[in-house]
């Protein structure tokens, strides 16, 4: 691992290593100054995520990072204080991301369990599509230690509000206390990590599974069950 | 051994230096390198140690017991009565071992898919018609696992044991239903219908 960090230095950034996004041509390029900071931010992140998501949290270096973006040193230094600063910024664009995602999926449902199927599917097809983003958000973490865990921790919470909104409060629905709603949420995770970690079967596929897993501390097994089974 | 589950705990594996563990044992980089090659290897030795000792109380405490709902329940309560007890070694067991590498991470995931077949015997009483979620087993223990990480990172181990109800109807509704749950977790199981 660490003879990568000192084979880093002596690779140039090229056009393929930047995580599929094109480089900007040097020097002047009638660009306006908001775009160029949008556009190395998002590349930035970019960077982050494809390395963090090869490397680990403690594996990957600023030097990879920047490589992957495109981008100098100095530019990393000029929007992030260090690595930490870079990775939790990046966490949070990916979390509000996947949040607005979720939250428009859940949009156009009735009944909140056909809104949480709506949610985790929009979520898993979010996953899907970049697998990356699970290694980044949700495998990276675990592995980091306590400073990027509570950001994590946070993480979960607030995909738990989406989740949970329009949730009817009738009293004919049962609630399970926030620590069983946090043990469920974390298992969800784990069950998606291992199975892009494993790369067995489609990340979609896990759709049933999740809604039925979710609701049942709910609305009971029965109910849950049913929901699920319209997912599949 | 024990003094390596202390510095691990309280520092966290990735800031801990072969020196400190030396260090906190009293004894020489020399001898340390005639045991380990490194401290992954020493946290992972200390891994199985905490591991196994937790899993062989567990089965004490659930093996008298008749039916599986009952094990499940006698052996959830001794696990989170050792998490308040023994806070270091539930750390090892349940975070630092996540922060240790690719050989850490791997002895880490057969504890639980071990964990999660042993759930998996709970199918048997389902009636035939009910099918579960295939990845339900894998889902809850690492659910609870998550969240006894989280008491511990928090400083919160003492208000783990009191998590036993609700962990319990996690673990078993999906098997016996709410009601048949409540009844198990309450401590009067019922005949599983079958």
């Amino acid at each position: 691992m660490s003879s990568y960090r000192q084979s880093v230095p002596t690779r140039s950034p090229r056009e393929d290593d930047s995580a599929g996004l094109p480089r900007l041509p040097p020097g002047r390029h009638g660009l306006s100054r908001d775009f160029v900071v949008r556009n190395q931010r998002d590349r930035l992140a970019a960077g982050a995520i494809a390395a963090v998501a090869e490397r680990g949290y403690h594996d990957a270096s600023v030097t990879e990072i920047c490589a992957g973006a495109g981008v100098s040193r100095r530019t990393f230094y000029s929007y992030f204080s260090s690595k930490e600063e870079c990775y939790l910024q990046t966490f949070d664009f990916v979390g509000d991301h996947l949040r607005q995602v979720m939250t428009e999926a859940g949009a156009g449902e009735e009944d909140w369990p056909e809104k949480v199927r709506a949610r985790l599917a929009a979520m898993l097809e979010v996953f899907a599509a970049n697998p990356d983003l699970v290694r980044f958000t949700l495998v990276a973490p675990l592995r980091a230690g306590a400073e990027i865990v509570g950001r994590y921790r946070l993480g979960l919470e607030r995909l738990l509000e989406v989740l949970a909104e329009d949730r009817p409060a009738d009293g004919s629905e049962r609630r399970p206390s926030p620590a069983i709603e946090q043990a469920l949420l974390g298992g969800m995770m784990a069950t998606i990590t291992r199975r892009v970690e494993n790369g067995e079967g489609e990340l979609e596929d896990l759709l049933p599974d999740l809604v039925e897993l979710f609701l049942t501390p709910y609305v009971g097994r029965e109910t849950a069950a049913r929901a699920a089974a319209r997912s599949g | 051994m024990a003094a390596a589950v202390e510095v691990f705990a309280e520092k966290g594996y990735p800031a801990t230096t072969v020196d400190d563990l030396v260090a906190a044992a009293r004894t020489s980089v020399g001898s340390f390198y005639a045991f380990f090659n490194g401290k992954e290897e020493c946290l992972i030795a200390v891994y199985r140690q905490v591991v196994d000792d937790a899993k062989a109380a567990m089965t004490v405490a659930a093996e008298p017991a008749p039916t599986w709902p009952e094990q499940v329940c006698l052996g959830l309560r001794e696990l989170l009565d050792w998490v308040k007890a023994e806070p270091a070694s539930a750390k090892i067991a349940l975070v630092e071992i996540q922060t240790g590498g690719p050989t850490a991470l791997a002895r880490y995931e057969e504890k639980m898919t071990d964990a999660a077949e042993f759930l998996r015997r709970g199918r048997a009483l389902l009636e035939s018609s009910r099918r579960l979620p295939d990845s339900l087993e894998q889902t809850i223990v690492n659910g609870v696992a998550w969240l006894l990480h989280r008491r511990l990172g928090a400083g919160e181990e003492d208000s783990v044991p009191a998590l036993f109800e609700e962990l319990g109807m996690l673990i078993l509704e999906p098997y016996l239903g709410e009601s048949g749950a409540r009844e198990a977790v309450g401590g009067r199981v019922l005949a599983p219908n079958r």
